[in-house]
């Protein structure tokens, strides 16, 4: 859940709800260390992350790389939390969905990626995450917030 | 200053044939959209999830359906303005004289009433406040403030408009402006109302009427001069004319100039003479809140023991001795705050140039 606050002084504050959900249902999860690639950085959720093979660490999903973390391997998941810190060259035990029905529209991408970019050699991306055991969906939203 | 002899021969000398104490009616209209709500909460909240208007899509049987979400909402939280009016009752001759001097009963119904009198004026100053409340979110969507920031409740720019052509000009198209503004109400305020209340000044009524949309299209003869079953009553400071027609809306046409005084006693319009302000008739959502006022509670129990409680009410009536300056004061609060929660159901237009009305 997001939740953005505008307008506010001292006698209004306005505060926007988005409970889209990310989880829509048959998720399997695994669970590796995640490192830093050595500035600090932010981690956020449904980030799409791949793994350096030699390490077995996850990392964003680098689209030319050449040490594994070209392929894709899941999508970050924080227990619904938007992002969480990771320290400089640090590594964090996290988990990533790489299985079940996730909601396209939330996935994070590095780098300005797309759905539409490639996974050297293999083809595009969504193509990739379905073959992974991913279903990407999409919800039809029905509500809207107010003006702001 | 010395007592002037007139005091002691008034009573032989002249006689009092009647009084006429002014009392200034207190309009109502504008707050008559509103709903009236009193909490005892220091701030006030509405939480809005707006709507869409998509359709359902035929899929393969046995496919599965098309996943829905309803997954956004706002959350408004407001601090209503404080209105805290009082007076001083010992400057009333009257009271002295109850108080000192073993008054009858005759004259303690005397002040007790004169009291309720000027608690009424206080009262109905704050119903002005009010009033002037609806009369800004009408035409601007700002509360203003004196003693605090300024409650913007974010009207669209759309729906605010100055279209450049106005209907002091006669041949002005003021039909395409009444269909944009019911188009308006329609799409963005997602109003199904095809009857729409249009409050203006006298000014533009006037310009109204002389125009060639309403003496050529909107057909004066036609113009319904009573309507019994207006939705709007128990109200004042509005004049109902009749209905006009605008594309497929049909507009109850409304004339509105009450004034208010300034604290530098400057009568001033609660709604500018220029602007038309649009609403559909039925289906809006306009709150009248009152947040909390605090009241001291008193326990009988023991004398010396009081505290403060807030208190759900529209207004509180209070008195206390200032015991500094021996003074008893009379007054009353209110915390109301205005609030249109439908707020993409209001429409206000420019209808008379500011040059016009300057002059």
């Amino acid at each position: 859940m997001s939740i953005t606050v505008s307008n506010a002084n001292n006698n209004q504050s306005f505060a926007d709800y988005d409970r889209t959900k990310f989880l829509l249902g048959d998720n399997d999860f695994s669970r590796a260390d995640y490192i830093d690639s050595g500035a600090g950085s932010t981690l956020a959720a449904y980030l799409v992350v791949s793994r350096i093979s030699a390490t077995g660490k996850l990392v964003p999903w680098v689209i030319a790389a050449s040490d594994g973390s070209e392929f894709p391997v899941g999508l970050v998941w924080l227990g619904g939390a938007a992002s969480i810190a990771v320290a400089a060259s640090a590594t964090k035990s996290i988990e990533y969905v790489n299985k079940g029905k996730v909601n396209k529209d939330l996935i994070a991408f590095p780098n300005a990626e797309t759905l539409a970019s490639v996974v050297k050699g293999m083809g595009r991306l969504d193509d990739w995450l379905e073959s992974l055991g991913l279903v990407l969906e999409s919800g039809i939203e029905l509500t809207a917030v107010d003006n702001s | 200053m010395s007592i002037a002899l007139e005091q002691h021969a008034a009573e032989f000398t002249q006689a009092i044939i009647d009084v006429y104490k002014e009392e200034v009616p207190t309009p109502s209209f504008l707050r008559s959209f509103f709903t009236t709500v009193s909490k005892p909460s220091k701030f006030v909240e509405i939480w809005v999830q707006r709507g869409t208007e998509k359709i359902a899509v035929d899929v393969n049987r046995g496919g599965g359906g098309r996943r829905n979400q309803f997954s956004k909402e706002s959350q408004k939280v407001f601090l209503a303005p404080f209105y805290d009016e009082y007076f001083d009752a010992t400057s009333l001759d009257t009271y002295d004289n109850m108080v000192n001097m073993g008054a009858p009963a005759e004259l303690v119904g005397s002040t007790v009433r004169n009291i309720g009198e000027k608690l009424q004026t206080l009262r109905d100053k704050i119903n002005r406040a009010k009033e002037l409340q609806a009369s800004q979110v009408f035409e601007t969507g700002v509360v203003q403030l004196n003693s605090g920031d300024n409650i913007d409740f974010k009207r669209k720019a759309t729906s605010i408009v100055d279209p450049g052509a106005y209907w002091g000009t006669t041949t002005t198209d003021i039909e395409s402006q009444l269909i944009a503004a019911g188009t308006f109400l329609r799409t963005d305020g997602k109003s199904s109302a095809k009857v729409l209340n249009m409050i203006m000044s006298s000014t533009a009524w006037i310009a109204l009427k002389k125009s060639d949309y309403f003496t050529k299209k909107a057909n004066y003869n036609n113009v319904v001069l009573l309507d019994i079953n207006m939705p709007i009553a128990d109200s004042t400071g509005a004049s109902y004319h009749g209905q006009i027609t605008a594309g497929s809306f049909i507009l109850n046409c409304w004339t509105y100039d009450e004034t208010y005084e300034t604290d530098a006693g400057v009568d001033t319009r609660y709604l500018d003479a220029n602007n038309v302000i649009i609403l559909p008739a039925t289906g809006t959502r306009f709150v009248m809140a009152h947040a909390g006022l605090p009241k001291i509670i008193a326990d009988p129990a023991r004398a010396e023991f009081n505290f403060i409680n807030n208190m759900a009410a529209e207004f509180m009536v209070y008195n206390n001795i200032d015991t500094k300056r021996f003074a008893h004061n009379f007054g009353v609060m209110s915390a109301p705050i205005a609030v249109p929660v439908s707020i993409d159901r209001i429409y206000t237009l420019q209808a008379i140039s500011a040059e016009i009305e300057q002059g």
